[in-house]
């Protein structure tokens, strides 16, 4: 009896323990979903470092004509105390600002290095390393005038040799700089006194400011470029200076004291890699963190109500869509993607998949271009028998199968959504064979668009130009997965982004969210949400859209 | 991580002298006698029967039919185990799940039994080099942890349910032809064998007439057993993201979705997790049962001290 009774019990025990692994595993085990997305294949668009309080400045917001007014009206608190820990599920890859696309390389380096100009919390620039620009040469010419007594972290003082070396580097072909095709206009760059940068462009180009925002923009000190250090100790301007990494469980930097924004509220800022979302909640719920970074909503269902910390949901510029590849038949034609396009209840996609939190999105996500989500398309969307009316006119009545690629692993709820899409398009005769890849794999076929449908998290950015630029110009860098070429989404871009006229811009960009409606390249779904713990005892955090952590550069602690 | 403890290599049954045919039904009845036995029958028959039901169609809900207004739902009249995020009906994915389960299970550990069966009877009659080359296979196979081979195996496959029984099978082979080499070796000396050759019968009628009946015992009892293990490595591939793939029901991948839900909503996990527990609990006992049942020294009602014997070893992973 006994040695039944033990076998029965250990198997019984096999399952158990089956099940508590379970609740600690694998997808879980990844985080910032569109880090790896195909987002950063090209660009994710996420903004730089820190000084949300610079006040007074950019006013003026639009894009041409920042002015300049002393920066600093930082909140002069009390001598910087404690250590800040932040928990999140990845590690930083590389130390080069230049080469990150991982969010939380960006978001790490976003805070020991500066760029020229910023964008605030609402995507509006503000001054940055430079204080003032202007445009000559019918828009070809940018003079940026630079900030003084800006040290590095060295001692060094920062001055415009550093900005031409560090431009010079993202335009060389051999650095491989992520955001090289953003700022492919410029021919030349003049350093003609310390205080003073002169960009030459070959034609004007409204998103270089965007770009040069961009913690991929990064200026480096000239000393480290000739020397070949960068990449091995983080030598920059901003908020904090770089102390130590100990690879996949903590980055370690410590204030620094002459930032010209004003010195940070904590002595020191941590970064801890935790690999499951789960942890991170029970390590918030146990005060080990002062903040914790997730993006499964199911996660972050579980962290509602906690008595020490706060949820914070973010809406972000990232939005989830349904890419088709319009190259490949019957997908060529208009009618057929337009009845998909139709028949996708966006709301739907996002009560099942993502627990509800997310906001049906059109094409831009930009914060200054938000126009109807859905005007352009033939029909409401949902409307099943106008999207059945869509395929029959288009001869494919009787329905046909897309291979579609969704991603497991990073990008939490993309299977979720591939069968959500599933479940509706079945109810127009469409047949989506869902095809689960892990990150790399997946984003091999996305970029090769090796694949009827895709879905997708791609990254947005505050340009509308720096978003869709890459996938619907004639010489962009992703016109493959675009999976459309069109004329017309081509002629907008460019009228867009070559004038600063404001008016003219929010018309050409409506127009521009119209026509790719009407063309319905992909279906466009919603703009999910990053979330945020918040240690009650944190002051002065803000989440961003463009998910940068910049805002910890002022945030204090207290207790 | 492993789901996975060491797979069963049943307590080896004694391979005594030819005991004369018993008929199955007979040998059913002498499982039923058996306590725990009589449990592992009802048990699998349950499961058999709902297994059917998930896939027979009969059911009002379909198992991947989503209805998201209906959705995260508790257990209800309406959904008797809940509904999931989707909208989809617990009750039907947990059924289907079973089917897919059980499918898979079978089907490896039949292919398994018959190639390691096979193997391992041709090794011990045989002898010599066979002997040498075979074992030294299934070392090989044995050196790999279980879920770690079945993992490598259905990378390189792909996924699917065709794939996944491929993998259990190639990591379940080598157990079934130890488990068939030991007592081969004993009967293959035994006068009736050595009897027959001097009759000139062929070697092939010695094997399937004289030598697979007495030795096919154990390989029943292992097969209950390795049944068991073969769910839980379904289920752990599937929960892996390496079996089963969505929106098709599996347990394993049942429970993984259910994992960030159980605080919110707990019938999404303890559905198909019971089923899992249900169906290994079941096999172990049944497979039991049918050890005693087939054990010589057994006489009816009572049942001889147990030893584990060695010569065969477990595997970790």
């Amino acid at each position: 009896m006994n040695s039944r009774s033990s076998r029965v019990a250990a198997a019984a025990i096999a399952v158990a323990v089956g099940l508590v692994v379970a609740s600690c595993s694998p997808a879980g085990s990844t985080g910032n979903s569109s880090a790896e997305q195909p987002a950063s294949v090209g660009n994710s668009g996420t903004d730089s470092t820190a000084a949300g309080e610079t006040t007074g400045a950019a006013d003026s917001g639009a894009a041409a004509s920042g002015s300049a007014t002393a920066p600093g009206s930082a909140t002069a608190a009390a001598a910087p105390s404690g250590t800040f820990v932040v928990a999140r599920t990845g590690d930083v890859d590389k130390l080069d600002p230049h080469l990150a696309t991982a969010f939380q390389t960006i978001e790490t380096l976003g805070l020991v290095y500066d760029s020229l100009v910023k964008t605030d919390a609402d995507g509006k620039l503000i001054p940055g390393l430079a204080t003032s620009w202007k445009t000559s040469d019918g828009g070809k010419t940018i003079t940026f005038q630079l900030r003084d007594g800006v040290k590095w972290q060295d001692g060094d003082a920062f001055t415009s040799a550093d900005v031409k070396a560090s431009i010079e580097r993202i335009l060389d072909e051999k650095t491989s700089a992520v955001g090289r095709s953003n700022l492919s206009l410029i021919t030349s760059v003049d350093a003609p006194d310390p205080g003073t940068a002169v960009l030459h462009l070959s034609a004007p180009d409204t998103a270089i400011y965007y770009a040069l925002a961009s913690t991929n923009s990064s200026i480096l000190h000239a000393k480290d470029i000739t020397a070949g250090t960068v990449g091995k100790t983080p030598d920059g301007t901003g908020p904090f200076s770089w102390k130590s990494w100990q690879p996949e469980q903590r980055v370690t930097l410590a204030a620094n004291a002459d930032y010209w924004g004003g010195a940070p509220g904590v002595a020191s800022l941590e970064f801890r890699v935790i690999p499951s979302e789960s942890s991170i909640l029970a390590g918030m719920k146990a005060g080990s963190f002062q903040l914790g970074v997730l993006s499964d909503p199911s996660v972050a269902a579980q962290a509602e109500g906690a008595s020490n910390f706060a949820l914070v949901k973010q809406p972000v510029l990232s939005y989830h869509v349904m890419q088709l590849n319009g190259r490949r038949p019957p997908l060529d034609k208009l009618k057929v993607r337009q009845a998909i396009a139709c028949a996708v209840d966006r709301q739907q996609v996002i009560d099942t998949a993502a627990f509800g939190d997310g906001q049906v999105t059109g094409p831009i996500t930009s914060p200054g271009y938000q126009f109807d989500p859905t005007e352009g398309l033939p029909c409401k969307p949902g409307d099943l028998d106008a999207a059945k009316q869509l395929l029959a006119d288009a001869g494919e009545g009787g329905g046909f199968h897309l291979k579609t690629i969704v991603e497991t692993g990073e990008y939490a709820t993309s299977v979720a959504e591939g069968q959500n899409l599933q479940a509706q398009l079945a109810k127009i005769g469409v047949t989506l064979d869902l095809q689960q890849l892990t990150t790399s794999p997946y984003v091999k076929a996305w970029l090769d668009a090796d694949y009827d449908a895709a879905v997708a998290l791609n990254g947005g950015s505050s340009d509308p130009f720096l978003m869709y630029g890459r996938y619907f110009t004639t010489d962009g860098s992703l016109t493959k997965p675009a999976g459309l070429e069109s004329k017309e989404l081509n002629e907008l871009l460019v009228k867009g982004n070559s004038t600063d006229d404001e008016t003219v811009r929010q018309q050409t960009y409506q127009q521009l969210q119209k026509t790719l409606l009407e063309q319905s390249p992909w279906v466009w779904m919603f703009r999910g949400d990053d979330y945020y713990l918040v240690s009650s005892k944190v002051q002065g955090f803000t989440a961003r859209a463009d998910e940068s952590l910049t805002s910890l550069g002022s945030a204090t602690l207290s207790g | 991580m492993s789901t996975s403890a060491p797979p069963p290599i049943a307590e080896p049954v004694e391979s005594g002298p030819p005991t004369g045919r018993r008929s199955p039904t007979a040998l059913l009845r002498r499982v039923w006698r058996d306590p725990g036995g009589r449990i592992g029958i009802v048990l699998m028959v349950l499961m058999i029967l709902l297994a059917l039901l998930g896939v027979s169609g009969l059911l009002p809900h379909g198992p991947i039919d989503q209805a998201p207004q209906d959705r995260l739902q508790g257990p209800s009249g309406r959904y008797w185990f809940g509904t999931d995020q989707f909208g989809r009906d617990i009750a039907a994915r947990t059924f289907a799940g079973i089917f897919t389960s059980l499918r898979v299970s079978v089907v490896s550990v039949l292919a398994a039994a018959v190639i390691g069966t096979f193997l391992g009877v041709l090794a011990g009659f045989l002898g010599g080099w066979v002997d040498q080359v075979i074992g030294r296979l299934i070392d090989i196979l044995f050196a790999f942890p279980a879920i770690l081979l079945a993992l490598a195996l259905v990378s390189a496959l792909g996924s699917g349910w065709v794939n996944t029984a491929i993998a259990i099978t190639v990591v379940y082979a080598p157990i079934f032809a130890r488990v068939a080499r030991g007592p081969t070796l004993s009967v293959a000396g035994s006068e009736y064998i050595r009897a027959g050759r001097v009759l000139g019968i062929p070697t092939s009628r010695l094997l399937l007439r004289h030598v697979l009946p007495n030795v096919a015992a154990p390989i029943v009892v292992q097969v209950t057993l390795a049944l068991s293990w073969a769910i839980l490595t379904e289920s752990a591939l599937s929960f892996l993201g390496l079996g089963t793939q969505a929106p098709d029901a599996s347990l394993g991948l049942m429970v993984s979705d259910a994992r960030n839900l159980v605080s919110t909503a707990w019938w999404t996990l303890v559905f198909p997790a019971a089923a899992i527990v249900l169906l290994v609990i079941g096999l172990n006992l049944l497979g039991d049962g049918l050890r005693s049942a087939l054990d010589p020294r057994q006489t009816s009602g009572t049942r001889p001290r147990r030893q584990r014997l060695t010569g065969t070893r477990g595997r970790t992973s």
